[in-house]
């Protein structure tokens, strides 16, 4: 699986060396373990250009990124307004409110 | 106890009413504020009980519970907002009911006087964790999953439903304020220990004990993250719960009915440590780690000694709390990397450095290190079972050394080391998952300092 992965990757680089014009070593990477070994030149006029953007080796296609179109995001929600409150009310309620005053009370019940 | 379960009913109106980019805001600040509510249960007399009415009240073991049960929906609907932002919006709405009316039943349930209803209310919560689980659940075996939790917990309990029943005739009232002061001694017979299997075995099917566990690994690893959470953190203590106040029926038979439950528990915790050290998937190391901390609360419920109960009582507000921020950490990386084997996603301690600070201190206090108050639970349960036999002392120390090692070991796996080559695009920690961990964190810590409040009745 690793030797397979590794040629998958190697291919692509050597796509991406060929798409963006620079001269692209002719060494083949590919060990005989895995897939047939395919000479490079053979193959360098029927790849499709890889995609020059991709953030994950292997993306799910369903996960988005927050942080793409919102940099400032806090994880609630794409819309960057709610997202933003969203925060607020989280740390207001939660820490200003509950953990502070709820610790006080606590602090101050009686000894029973 | 109107004040928490009126706003906790109106809950599911405001997430059925709410704006659609509201629906988050509303109901986590709304059940921010009923768990604030919820804290003035803690100003407890000293010799009774808060006795609100016929049908409810709270007590110093009861009202921690009830204090760890409206905390946490704030933080099950923070923790499940990522996961479901693709859902429409009814589904949505459908999820945050489910949650609301499992923490309504839970809220009836841990502040219920009759024990019938207690009942009811105990079956009544297998209902939303059901749906959660099974509709909710990521992989196809949540269908399994959910069937060994149904019917684990049914079958176990109908034999409790028929004790009940029983008792009720005989004893004229099952009111858990009553029975404090009317419980007559159970003479020995088959017939009476038939009673106290019946009685026992739900809460031991619910804790859950080693032979019984089977439910557990599976619910919850194929639950979503607020089922798991609540799994953890609340479900299992019923079980403590109701163990801790049906006992009070049962003596003296309980004195040699359960031994072989305690046999089984400490050779359970043994055995589900050990098991915790051999697991590659994260959610189930963190389940069976639940099943091995939940044998000592079983220990200590059985032991019936002051020191146990208190270490009961703790132990399952601690456990609950570092339980549930340890699914939490799980589920932050399982949104990452789509996946729950550890050592896929290795060496995050580099990439994502406060995410590790809460993960070093969740498996600090899943070890329970000093001065927490996993430390204190355990610590007297150990010394309870010590003085109740010296031998125990043996397994007990082999469990919390164990524990200690597999704590360690999901750290350093998940944490420390090189990262593996496919995890360097994961994306930075948001600040929901941040305040989340503190969340779960501050009142664990805060609880170290004061911890009286958790140590129960017998104080």
């Amino acid at each position: 699986m690793a030797a397979g992965l590794l040629s998958w990757s190697a291919r692509r680089l050597l796509a991406v060396a060929a798409t963006r014009g620079l001269p692209a070593a002719r060494v083949r990477w590919e060990s005989s373990s895995a897939r047939a070994v395919i000479a490079p030149s053979a193959m360098a006029g029927k790849r499709t250009p890889a995609p020059t953007v991709r953030w994950q080796e292997d993306p799910d296609p369903e996960d988005e990124n927050l942080y793409e179109k919102n940099p400032d995001s806090h994880g609630y929600d794409k819309d960057p307004v709610v997202d933003l409150w969203n925060m607020r009310v989280v740390f207001f309620f939660g820490f200003s409110i509950v953990l502070v005053l709820g610790s006080t009370f606590i602090a101050y019940l009686p000894d029973y | 106890m109107l004040k928490i379960i009126i706003p906790t009913m109106m809950l599911i109106l405001l997430t059925w009413l709410s704006k659609p980019n509201m629906i988050w805001i509303n109901t986590t600040a709304h059940s921010m504020l009923i768990s604030l509510i919820s804290l003035t249960y803690l100003n407890q007399l000293t010799d009774n009980s808060l006795n609100f009415s016929l049908l409810f009240f709270a007590d110093s073991l009861s009202t921690p519970l009830l204090v760890l049960t409206t905390w946490l929906l704030p933080l099950m609907l923070m923790a499940s907002q990522h996961h479901l932002s693709k859902e429409t919006l009814t589904r949505k709405k459908l999820y945050i009911t489910m949650l609301v009316m499992l923490q309504l039943f839970l809220i009836m349930t841990f502040t219920a006087t009759e024990l019938i209803m207690f009942y009811i209310l105990f079956e009544a919560t297998l209902m939303p964790t059901l749906i959660i689980i099974t509709r909710w659940g990521n992989q196809t075996e949540r269908l399994n999953a959910g069937l060994y939790f149904l019917f684990y917990t049914l079958v176990g309990s109908l034999p409790l439903l028929i004790a009940l029943l029983w008792l009720q005739n005989n004893l004229g009232t099952l009111n858990l304020l009553i029975m404090q002061y009317w419980a007559q001694p159970l003479p020995n017979s088959w017939s009476n220990t038939l009673l106290w299997l019946a009685c026992m075995m739900a809460f031991m099917v619910k804790m859950p004990l080693y032979g019984l566990h089977l439910w557990l690994p599976k619910a919850h690893v194929e639950a979503p993250i607020a089922g798991s959470m609540v799994l953890a953190a609340v479900l299992l203590k019923l079980g403590g719960y109701g163990m801790m106040r049906i006992t009070m029926l049962l003596n003296p038979l309980t004195s040699y009915m359960a031994y072989p439950f305690m046999m089984l528990s400490l050779w359970g915790m043994i055995m589900t440590s050990s098991i915790c050290l051999r697991q590659t998937d994260l959610k189930s190391l963190i389940a069976y780690s639940s099943v091995s901390h939940m044998a000592l609360v079983i220990m200590a419920v059985l032991i019936q000694s002051p020191w146990s109960y208190m270490g009961a009582t703790a132990l399952m507000i601690a456990h609950g709390l570092t339980s549930s921020m340890l699914f939490c950490l799980a589920n932050s990386n399982y949104e990452r990397i789509h996946s729950r084997t550890m050592i896929l996603a290795r060496g995050l301690q580099t990439l994502l450095p406060l995410m590790a600070a809460w993960w070093l201190l969740a498996s600090l206090t899943n070890l329970a290190l000093p001065p927490t108050i996993n430390l204190v639970g355990e610590l007297f349960v150990v010394m309870a079972s010590f003085s109740w036999s010296n031998i125990t002392i043996a397994l007990m120390g082999v469990n919390i050394t164990i524990t200690a090692l597999y704590s360690l070991y999901m750290l350093i796996t998940t944490q420390r080391g090189k990262c593996t080559h496919h995890i360097k695009n994961i994306k930075p920690s948001f600040t929901r998952e941040n305040s989340l961990m503190a969340l779960h964190l501050l009142p664990l810590l805060l609880l170290s300092l004061n911890p009286k409040i958790i140590l129960g009745y017998i104080y």
